[in-house]
């Protein structure tokens, strides 16, 4: 958990998708547009259907469709406002609902007087050859229950609105909040791998140190030659620190390096053979992949007794998978221990790098020998593009 | 040979000059710290090889080498901490260089191919030096090339490294980033910063949230009439700049064109 939260603190926030907003205005608009004009055409063909059929008993009961249009256009800037606030206010049971409940009451009330506004902006547009079909003076009451179904038609239609908008704007939260975590997971992945990629133990550091410093006074040129030959093994695993793949017989030289200084260190006991890193087909691996299982074989060769040890390490190819072995010998008694840091490293670099197409195991061949074999895909580099060739 | 030695560190200057007495045919006859005292008695009384470091307090070796006349200028190995200089180090007609820490195997080796030059006289031995510091020179650019990172990547379930040099676009794709390389779409399992680091060795710009683009590998640049930026890169690929990032693309290529 900790080093998690170490891990985000540390991370570019530029990547990650923004924290959840309210709906942009733009969309806001267009969402709410859309939906009002099929509530326009809607009323209108449903108004001027049912005056076709009160036509035949010669009724004026519905308004021409000119001022229902009208009506619905002056209502638009209104049903903006509203909408756009109500996305602001939220859900909240003592803010946001009763504001939200406002709101709608609100557009739903003016819905009739705008009715009227348009019969007045229509009877003086077309003075001359357009007249209010309502002329017949109305009973009275009639007013307030034209008002009364007119808002509580209009609520409904108002609240399937807000309905649309807030499920659009929910949909996209959740789906910023996908991504978000998407995001998360992938920088969680990179930083673990950068960590696991420092795979020279301090101590092996360490007690080269002072295996050089042992023979600067007996033999200086040794130990000359024994600060060149670590300086060249730094620099090496600082620039394939700094990659996330090297070539294959980078890996073979670098693991040479690393053997030929133990040798150094103690001498005739370890007998090491490797495959000649020029010989190797071109092909990438992890970088530093096979570190940790060579520092290993040194370590629990050499442990548990005094007797030569044998480190061998072999490399088999075939066309789409490439196999790496490294094979030592132990001490018959040895106990094999549980799985170290430098094993368990190496699992999850070629799981987050491959999944299931690589794997790592690691296991007593024999009484006195003691195999790691890493199985993964053989990677090639991309070829060239060719002319002619690379569509997809 | 009459040899110089230019470093600014004096255990550094001791370690050259024990080597140096270990041969014969090798003469120290100057140790400078400075460049420019070095400089004055090169030209004043030119050595036949100087024994250069590029990291200096006051001035690069670098420097020194490039204010010498290319015609009359002594022989140079440069003796530096640092593996990325060995290109560069050629292309000022250097002979060698050495790397720090060295032993006496790697300063004999140097030497020898430091005398194979001195003595090159006759056409054939000149070609043959000519040809040696040639294949050094090819090592260093190979290796160049084979040090720069690699991303691994993803086409129709086939894994395949991709060298950055040839990546032309990066996009965030949800959970992968999408390279594309001439005709080709790759997808990688990493982050678009992940991904932009690896690339760090290339020229990146930016265009919007979602998209870098290797800038070698642009075409050409057009404007919209909003003032978006849409380029053309190599393999046909258009792409369009967003209108956060229109300032930033503009900005990068009005530095190109001055």
């Amino acid at each position: 958990m900790r080093a998690m939260a170490l891990c985000l603190s540390g991370m570019n926030t530029e990547i990650l998708p923004p924290a959840p907003k309210p709906i942009a205005l733009r969309t806001l608009l267009m969402i709410s547009g859309l939906f009002w004009v099929y509530v326009t055409l809607s009323n209108v063909l449903y108004a001027n259907n049912m005056q076709f059929n009160a036509a035949l008993y010669h009724a004026d009961l519905f308004a021409p469709w000119e001022v229902r249009v009208v009506q619905h256009v002056l209502l638009l800037p209104l049903l903006l406002v509203c909408y756009w606030a109500s996305s602001r206010a939220g859900w909240g049971m003592l803010r946001g609902l009763p504001l939200q409940l406002l709101l709608a009451v609100i557009f739903a009330v003016l819905c009739y007087p705008a009715m009227n506004l348009a019969v007045h902006l229509c009877t003086w547009a077309f003075k001359g050859h357009w007249q209010d079909p309502a002329m017949t003076p109305e009973p009275s009451g009639a007013e307030q229950a034209y008002w009364t179904a007119s808002s509580v038609s209009f609520f409904l239609t108002y609240g399937f609105g807000v309905a649309l908008v807030s499920g659009f704007n929910w949909y996209q939260l959740h789906r910023d909040s996908e991504l978000r975590g998407a995001a998360l997971e992938r920088v969680w992945t990179t930083a673990r791998l950068s960590a696991l990629r420092m795979q020279l133990s301090p101590h092996t550091l360490f007690n080269l140190l002072h295996t050089i410093r042992g023979q600067i006074n007996p033999e200086p040129e040794i130990a000359r030659s024994m600060v060149v030959q670590l300086a060249d093994l730094l620099r090496r695993l600082l620039s394939a620190g700094q990659r996330d793949f090297s070539l294959l017989s980078e890996e073979l030289s670098f693991a040479r390096m690393y053997l030929e200084l133990q040798q150094q260190r103690f001498g005739d006991r370890l007998t090491v053979s490797l495959p000649d890193a020029g010989a190797q087909p071109a092909l990438w691996v992890p970088s530093l992949i096979l570190q940790p299982l060579v520092e290993n074989a040194v370590l629990h060769g050499l442990d548990g007794h005094d007797g030569p040890v044998e480190i061998r390490l072999e490399v088999s190819t075939s066309p789409d998978r490439l196999t790496m072995r490294i094979v030592n010998t132990t001490a018959s008694l040895a106990v094999a221990a549980g799985e170290g840091i430098g094993l368990s490293n190496v699992r999850e670099r070629l799981a987050v790098q491959f999944g299931a197409r690589a794997s790592l195991s690691a296991y007593r061949a024999e009484p006195t020998f003691w195999l790691a074999q890493i199985t993964m895909p053989a990677l090639l580099e991309r070829a060239p593009a060719t002319p002619g060739g690379g569509a997809s | 040979m009459k040899a110089f030695i230019v470093d600014d560190e004096r255990i550094a200057r001791r370690a050259l000059r024990e080597c140096c007495e270990a041969e014969p045919d090798l003469e120290v006859i100057g140790e400078f710290a400075r460049v420019a005292d070095a400089l004055a008695a090169i030209r004043c009384d030119p050595p036949h090889l100087i024994f250069l470091d590029i990291e200096m307090a006051t001035m690069s070796g670098m420097q020194l080498a490039h204010a010498l006349d290319p015609a009359a200028a002594p022989l140079i190995v440069f003796v530096t901490a640092h593996d990325h200089y060995a290109r560069e180090a050629f292309e000022v007609s250097a002979v060698d260089y050495l790397l720090k820490p060295f032993d006496e195997t790697r300063f004999r080796t140097m030497l020898s191919r430091v005398r194979q030059r001195h003595g090159a006289n006759t056409a054939a031995e000149q070609r043959a030096a000519v040809e040696t510091l040639l294949e050094q020179l090819q090592r260093a650019t190979r290796k160049v090339a084979e040090t720069r990172p690699r991303i691994l990547a993803d086409a129709g379930g086939r894994m395949q490294m991709i060298d950055v040099a040839q990546v032309e676009l990066l996009e965030a794709d949800r959970n992968y980033v999408r390279l594309r390389v001439g005709k080709e779409s790759f997808h990688a399992r990493t982050t678009l910063r992940h991904a932009e680091e690896a690339m760090s060795s290339q020229p990146m710009l930016r265009i919007s949230r979602s998209c870098v683009v290797n800038t070698n590998h642009v075409r050409e640049v057009n404007r919209t009439l909003r003032g978006d930026f849409v380029l053309v890169l190599s393999g046909g690929t258009t792409v369009s700049s967003s209108q956060g990032y229109r300032d930033k693309v503009r900005t990068h290529f009005e530095q190109l064109m001055i």
